[in-house]
């Protein structure tokens, strides 16, 4: 049972981590530019 | 296959510029994600050589997952719903393609599909050609983009998926 647990935890952390890793990278920022005139 | 299918998001990113690529990325790995549940109810489970997957990874419940997936979406408008469909669908035609015949038409239905017994070990082959393609039109599309998204850590993230995945497999 608990190594079934492990399993599905590992299978699901799997997508989830690099997900939210690449809607990290992914999300816009400001332009350099823009931030200069601020 | 794990990081051809992050490859999938990247690619759909371009199509759908108002989709998350996080929302893409968790789209593609739904059917995987449903799998994780599924074995930790033990109605599902397998390995690399054959996966036994009725209710995650059969055609009739890849467009269901696929249809639910777009409904969550179904505030930001159809445009998104409909690349979140197909990111969660991209899981189901890349798996095809890799996977041995275990690709069922509908849950415990006699007839499966899986090209990876035909193509022998050139799955690997297939999946570095869905990773360098995703990666390119992701970046060709983010590089025009007037704003500093961080996408070499994107793009670079998923060739470190695709190197991390070939070490654990060899």
């Amino acid at each position: 049972m608990i190594a079934r647990l492990i399993d599905a935890a590992v299978n699901i952390a799997m997508f989830v981590l690099p997900a939210l890793l690449l809607g990290w990278a992914d999300r816009a920022r400001p332009a350099r530019a823009a931030r200069g005139r601020r | 296959m794990w990081a051809g299918h992050f490859a999938a998001a990247l690619a759909l990113r371009p199509a759908a510029p108002r989709a998350s690529l996080q929302g893409l990325a968790i789209g593609t790995g739904v059917l995987d994600l449903v799998f994780g549940v599924g074995v930790a109810l033990g109605v599902e489970g397998g390995d690399l050589r054959h996966f036994d997957t009725p209710w995650s990874h059969s055609l009739a419940m890849a467009l269901v997952w696929s249809a639910a997936y777009a409904a969550l979406h179904r505030r930001a408008g159809p445009a998104v719903m409909l690349a979140m469909a197909a990111a969660v669908f991209s899981h189901f035609v890349l798996d095809v393609v890799v996977h041995n015949p275990d690709m069922q038409l509908y849950p415990y239905s006699g007839i499966a599909w899986g090209a990876g017994n035909a193509l022998g070990g050139q799955g690997g082959w297939l999946e570095a050609l869905t990773v360098a393609l995703g990666v390119a039109l992701y970046v060709a599309w983010a590089r025009r983009q007037p704003d500093n998204r961080r996408w070499g850590i994107a793009a670079g993230a998923v060739m470190a998926l695709y190197a991390l995945e070939v070490a654990a497999l060899s």
